[in-house]
């Protein structure tokens, strides 16, 4: 009988992991396609003590902080001037919606065109789909703002930008963190395929690294690198949630709590 | 009690599930007669004339140990995908250099060098627009290879003997096809290759050869070791047809070059070009071991394969080796 | 001399045009420093009264003068103490008082400010959340909120609704201290007769659907008030009466 509910979420995992382990020792599935759990995980320390593995993983980091940083300040600050100003708005909402719902990848070989360097391009491509997804968030939670507190501002006379700053931005405070959060879990994605695919793979990088495991036949070091890949994002997004809790704080709303 | 059920249910499904992926992977332990049989090569390479030369001819079909089987013939690109045609058994033959096929091997593909093409010198290129003669020139530039390949091993190689490594330059890892376009338009500095794609940049004087930058590789014919124990007739068939046309080859050297360079779409000064770098007498033996287990070697030490591997005993099939002696 | 609020409403829709008019006709004044309360069942009509004389709704057919000048919209010269008090949940309180300055770095009104706050007893509070305050509590801040800039009118929006007695009466004295430290005029709806005559000098019965005042009952006692004296009792007895023979019992 399980007697707490915590023990019952393990159950799958353990027994997903416990199948795949005997897959492979017992050849169901080609030891040459695969590796056992417990080599990769044997290997994911390995390679972490011995250095490589940090290293790629500061690069990718890097990459996906500055990019979530640049875009999600640019889609702020685009989406406060598109909810002040009709004329900006006729202006600019139709083709960003257009815009944004072109799949990332598409965006590739334009940017590559337009982007010389390396780094510059993968920070982009981040920096690019945080922005869509921040941009619109914010957009249609500053609309939402409680006409309450619109009222609240008309009545002491603010200027627009006091009403902005003062009342608008911390009102849809919730939801633009809520979606530099999301942008952050997507942008792990994004890098990660723009390490892993791109043709100039000169860089460093978690995806990169993770190429060229596969491609010299290194099977536990590829899984090894995802399974570090999924851990990094993981622990980013809660400290990222964290963050969110401290400027929250003021939130009596329970998403704000957890 | 219905816990107890539901978690047998699951383990019944994954289990069914992995199974039937298993069984994706032809392992299967009966032997019937062979129907169809897939030829493959690395890229094109002109270390692989041999069977470029056979299949002109149809000396594969043409062998009575090969009547009635369907004959595919492949190109692959980039290694991985070899390996997992190797690991659903939809590639029994394998014409490459020998890199790849120990990469392979130590991937843990089950497959067996039984014969040799050619030994062949290989270069690398740098651009003729440039000023840069020797490796340690080219710091910190823009260096084309592809991972896996026999260039990516001479590459190390040279690099460890004058005190160098991989990361002082800013290295480029792209197919050949795609390498050729970055070379020739300028995006790349230099390039790693093999014949015939040094020896057209040569030619065409796009490209110089850096100097110091050569090594000694072997084109291999790697069989699947189902393909070659469950049907080794077919397979010694097969072996027999690439020496007949590496002993043609020797005989007749002009018709050779003719039929490489229509075969692989090359210019034919390219081709003359690259021939004097071809011996394709060399043929498969003990004394090649060594030098195997050498490559095997640096390339485990380095962390670039998954494992090391024990040639003798794992890679190289000398059963074909006597019919093999000129 | 001139009364501070004149109202004159000839019509007015209910805001989401459901029904009738909500006021059919409806006309009274607030002299300067009165209190005035509009005393009636609790329903949308006196709020939205109240938001129309802010200049919150525009769409009716009327006018209301504020010192003799039309109100077109909003602004700082009226003060309304919302019903929900509608505090800031994302600043603290003295950062949600702050909101009422005009410069809240200006040491005038930085002392201002300090000045409410001491006045409203939560000096000690000053750098809660909303979301940890009491109902008194959020009721002081929304007070000093109202009071720092010094309206020339005071919208109370049944002010003291859901608050224990011990908090209503320790507010209701807070009130008027405030209106002696910055006298403002003030109109308030409510429901409770008793907060109505504690703080009132005269008070509208009112009665909705349309919206109209029935009497009207001037409360004559000098400030401060006893709670429980007599003169207090006695109007507070006539205005129980004129209530319930209009409920026809």
């Amino acid at each position: 009988m399980i007697r707490s509910a915590r023990m019952v979420v393990w159950l799958l995992p353990v027994l997903i992991v416990a199948s795949w382990e005997v897959a492979v020792r017992t050849h169901f599935v080609p030891p040459s396609q695969a590796a056992t759990p417990s080599d990769v995980v044997i290997r994911l320390f390995r390679l972490m003590a011995s250095g490589p593995l940090l290293i790629h993983a500061s690069y990718s980091m890097f990459r996906i902080a500055l990019g979530v940083v640049l875009g999600s300040l640019i889609g702020v600050l685009t989406s406060v001037l598109v909810a002040r100003s009709r004329t900006v708005n006729v202006l600019f909402s139709p083709t960003v919606q257009l815009l944004a719902g072109i799949p990332v990848v598409v965006w590739i070989p334009f940017w590559v065109m337009f982007f010389g360097t390396d780094e510059a391009f993968k920070i982009a491509m981040a920096a690019i789909s945080t922005f869509f997804l921040v941009h619109l968030q914010t957009l249609q939670a500053l609309r939402t703002v409680e006409r309450d507190y619109m009222e609240l501002s008309a009545i002491y006379e603010k200027t627009p930008w006091q009403r902005a700053v003062d009342v608008m931005l911390p009102s849809a405070a919730p939801a633009i963190l809520m979606a530099i959060r999301t942008s952050l879990i997507f942008g792990w994605v994004v890098i990660f395929f723009v390490e892993y695919a791109s043709a100039t793979q000169g860089s460093e990088g978690l995806g990169w690294f993770i190429a060229d495991a596969r491609a010299m036949g290194r099977i536990e070091d590829e899984f090894a690198g995802l399974l570090f890949l999924a851990v990094i994002a993981y622990v980013c997004d809660k400290l990222l949630g964290r963050l969110q809790r401290r400027l929250l704080v003021w939130s009596d709303t329970e998403e704000n709590a957890g | 009690m219905k816990k107890a059920m539901l978690l047998v249910g699951l383990v019944v499904v994954v289990a069914a599930f992995l199974h039937l992926w298993g069984g994706c992977a032809g392992n299967s332990n009966q032997p019937k007669p062979l129907q169809s049989l897939t030829i493959a090569t690395f890229s094109k390479a002109l270390g692989n004339s041999p069977y470029h030369v056979a299949r002109h001819f149809k000396w594969f079909e043409e062998h009575p140990s090969l009547k009635g089987v369907t004959i595919t013939y492949k190109e692959y690109n980039d290694r991985p995908s070899i390996s997992d045609a190797f690991s659903k058994g939809e590639l029994q033959v394998l014409f490459s250099a020998d890199i790849p096929s120990i990469i392979c091997r130590a991937q843990g593909n089950d497959i067996r060098i039984a014969a040799v093409s050619t030994s062949v010198t290989q270069n690398i290129l740098v651009r003729s627009d440039l000023p840069f003669k020797t490796l340690p020139d080219l710091r910190g530039k823009r260096l084309a290879v592809l991972q896996g390949t026999s260039s990516h091993y001479c590459l190390l190689k040279v690099l460890k003997g004058i005190g160098m490594r991989d990361t002082d330059f800013e290295l480029v890892y792209m197919g050949a096809p795609e390498a050729k376009v970055a070379f020739e338009s300028g995006r790349i500095d230099a390039w790693a290759v093999w014949a015939p794609f040094v020896e057209q940049q040569e030619v065409s004087g796009k490209g110089r050869l850096v100097v110091g930058g050569d090594a000694v590789i072997n084109s291999v014919m790697s069989l699947s070791s189902t393909f070659l124990n469950q049907h080794e007739n077919t397979a010694r068939g097969v072996a027999a047809a690439i020496q007949r046309a590496k002993k043609w080859m020797v005989e007749h050297p002009e018709e050779a070059q003719a039929i490489a360079a229509s075969e692989l779409a090359l210019d034919p000064a390219v081709v003359k070009t690259a021939w004097p770098k071809h011996d394709w007498s060399v043929v498969l033996s003990e004394s090649l071991i060594p030098d195997l287990q050498e490559k095997a070697d640096f390339l485990a030490a380095a962390d670039k394969t998954r494992a090391n591997i024990d040639v003798k005993k794992d890679l190289v099939d000398l059963r074909f080796a006597s019919q093999a002696k000129p | 001399m001139e009364p501070t609020l004149s109202v004159a409403i000839k019509s007015m829709r209910y805001p989401n045009s459901v029904g009738g008019d909500l006021i059919e006709g409806l006309s009274f004044e607030v002299p300067r420093q009165g209190f005035v309360s509009l005393l009636g069942p609790t329903g949308a009509g006196k709020t939205t009264l109240l938001r129309l004389i802010a200049g919150l709704e525009r769409r009716f057919d009327g006018e209301v003068f504020l010192d003799g000048k039309l109100v077109t919209g909003p602004s700082r010269a009226i003060q309304m103490v919302f019903q929900d008090l509608r505090l800031l949940p994302w600043k603290t309180v003295l950062q949600n008082i702050e909101f009422a300055s005009r410069n809240p770095r200006d040491p005038k009104e930085i002392e201002q400010v300090e000045k409410w706050i001491r006045i409203v007893g939560l000096e000690e509070r000053r750098h809660a959340w909303p979301k940890t305050l009491s109902g008194g509590e959020e009721a002081r801040v929304a007070f000093a909120r109202a009071f720092v800039d010094q309206p020339r009118l005071l919208l109370l929006d049944e002010p003291l609704r859901g608050l224990d007695i011990v908090t209503r009466y320790a507010l209701q004295d807070e009130l008027l201290g405030a209106l002696d430290a910055c006298k403002t005029t003030v109109l308030m709806v409510s429901h409770s007769v008793e907060d109505a005559l504690f703080l009132s000098d005269t008070v509208h019965i009112v009665s909705t659907g349309p919206m109209k005042i029935e009497n009207t009952f001037q409360v004559n006692v000098d400030k401060p008030r006893r709670r429980g004296c007599r003169a207090l009792n006695d109007v507070e007895g006539e205005i129980i009466r004129y209530m319930s023979k209009q409920r026809g019992s």
